[in-house]
């Protein structure tokens, strides 16, 4: 009886673990050298687009993207250089967790949201709506 | 009692090769379509994305 209980106990997790393992974990399995040089340039850069965000010059998409709300050569310089390794390390998620056609959608929407929560008061920012508010 | 043993301990190991393997038998000229639905668990992706938002905020030069 106990050898029975045993095996169905472990049936039961043969099928259940690889779903609680997945579950909320979406952390980058491997770091490439792509990923790792877009996220040592990202933290390179960060006091500067930090410099600039409550300037209003930049501004924070609610789809994980920085947006020039007030253009200037070196704004739009940083912001493309910001949103080209943004995408890097998006689309590496979204590989390694397989995460099909909607993942970038999915993933976008989520840095969009994390941006929007850590953006300090009188940062740019715009609204899941579309409306951009200072903070 | 031992031979019911022996019988379930070769379905569990059945049911363990099987499941590793999906074999599909159909007409080449009409290629079976899967459609795969993969299911996202936002709270998850959002606690991603605030690791790798901490992480750039703190490991930046003189932070």
């Amino acid at each position: 009886m106990k050898a029975r209980n045993l095996i169905a106990a472990a049936l039961i997790a043969l099928f259940i673990c690889p779903v609680a393992l997945h579950a909320g974990q979406y952390d980058l399995k491997e770091m490439t050298p792509e990923v790792q040089a877009a996220l040592s340039a990202r933290q390179n850069r960060y006091a500067q687009l930090k410099a600039l965000k409550p300037q209003g010059i930049i501004g924070e998409t609610h789809h994980g993207y920085i947006k020039v709300l007030q253009p200037s050569p070196e704004a739009s310089a940083l912001a493309e250089e910001e949103n080209r390794d943004r995408g890097i390390i998006y689309r590496a998620i979204i590989l390694q967790h397989a995460l099909g056609s909607e993942g970038l959608a999915a993933v976008e929407k989520s840095f969009g949201a994390v941006q929007l929560e850590k953006a300090s008061p009188g940062e740019m920012v715009q609204l899941p709506s579309g409306e951009w508010v200072r903070k | 009692m031992k031979k019911i043993n022996r019988w379930i301990y070769g379905l569990a190991a059945a049911c363990v090769l099987a499941g590793c393997t999906i074999k599909a038998v159909g007409d080449p000229n009409r290629p079976i379509t899967i459609n795969a639905n993969v299911v996202i668990d936002i709270r998850g992706l959002k606690q991603t994305a605030s690791n790798i938002e901490d992480m750039v905020a703190k490991g930046g030069p003189g932070t």
